[in-house]
């Protein structure tokens, strides 16, 4: 089980990194847009945790650009961020359309409870 | 008859880059407090965010002030103030994996600003720069400097090979000051109050942000005047 996390900010990724992996998960991290293209272009995670706030390309780009591959349409993707997902004047279903299983917001969602989500999804062969 | 709504949204939107630090760092030190059992090193980290985070702020309200009250400007050493800068941003650089140095010209003849004023603008901008570095890249190198570039004139700034914030940058986050999540969003994840803090403090002071090139090196700073005071003794 192997994820990749997109999370700019150098504690949060630490820390993040980390429960992961005491949850038994394998865990990759970059903190870019374009870090994350060619990480798994290298090496395709079995899920994607996307921050959308990154400075250069955000993770809006980033899932444009992801989801414009063929062979990288069924990677999971969930968002964690700290923009909240009512800052985005979109249908629910817009989120999907991209391959988003599930929009966490950071201050209402611990990390365990993420950690959960994206085991349960891999483990389902992302179904969930 | 005029509904009371509190606080205009415009009023709302000035705070919001304070906002989003705070929140922020309250993120961060939530993260590090979440695993069952909180380890030294987290609680470490914990004072020092906290502390970056109250010293960020307490420039952040200075520099409101800054522009409603005439600063005080007295003689003091730039390189003194760099040094201070330096030393109390040198715990958050090593957490960031930026190396963080010092170069200040000897013998700085003494200068003639506002130490807050001054402090802040420095640190505004190397923190800036400290916590904008990525993750998964290699170490940076970030140089604090004072420096005397003209005969009555002395540069602050910060110089650095792995430098990431324009004048440009710093124009396109006067603009989005409160627009925006993040004021500079080709350079920094966050919503950049300390860029912000450095260019208003810098403005307050009669100076403001400037390029500089030093070593073949690409920096930012502000330039201060030379104490007549002390020259003459």
């Amino acid at each position: 089980m192997n994820v990749l996390i997109i999370e700019p900010d150098h504690i949060l990724t630490k820390v993040y990194k980390k429960a992961f992996e005491q949850a038994g998960l394998q865990v990759d991290c970059c903190g870019s847009a374009q870090e994350a293209i060619i990480k798994i272009d290298k090496n395709m995670p079995d899920a994607v945790v996307l921050e959308l706030q990154l400075a250069g390309h955000s993770g809006i780009e980033f899932l444009h650009e992801f989801r414009s591959y063929d062979d990288w349409q069924k990677v999971p993707v969930f968002i964690y961020s700290s923009v909240p997902e009512y800052a985005f004047a979109v249908d629910p279903k817009s989120w999907a359309a991209f391959g988003v299983k599930r929009y966490f917001y950071k201050p209402k969602s611990p990390i365990n409870l993420l950690i959960g989500v994206v085991k349960q999804a891999i483990s389902n062969g992302s179904d969930t | 008859m005029v509904r009371q709504t509190g606080l205009k949204s415009n009023e709302l939107e000035r705070i919001s880059p304070l906002l989003l630090d705070l929140q922020t760092y309250f993120l961060q030190i939530r993260a590090l407090v979440e695993p069952k059992k909180v380890e030294e090193q987290s609680l470490k980290e914990i004072g020092l965010l906290s502390k970056h985070a109250l010293a960020i702020l307490d420039y952040a309200l200075f520099a409101v002030d800054g522009f409603q009250t005439e600063l005080t400007f007295t003689t003091l050493s730039a390189a003194a103030l760099a040094q201070d800068v330096a030393e109390n941003l040198r715990q958050l650089a090593l957490v960031y994996n930026v190396d963080l140095d010092l170069d200040v010209t000897k013998t700085l003849e003494p200068v003639f600003t506002n130490e807050l004023a001054a402090k802040g603008t420095l640190y505004g901008l190397a923190s800036s720069l400290i916590t904008a570095s990525q993750p998964s890249k290699k170490r940076t190198h970030l140089i604090i400097a004072a420096q005397e570039t003209a005969p009555d004139t002395q540069r602050l700034g910060i110089y650095s090979p792995d430098l990431r914030i324009s004048p440009k940058a710093i124009r396109q986050a006067r603009v989005l000051a409160g627009q925006a999540r993040s004021m500079a969003p080709r350079e920094l994840h966050s919503s950049g109050l300390g860029l912000i803090v450095s260019d208003q403090l810098a403005i307050a002071l009669g100076s403001h942000l400037k390029r500089f090139v030093h070593r073949g090196q690409r920096g930012i700073g502000f330039y201060v005047p030379m104490s007549t005071q002390l020259s003459f003794l």
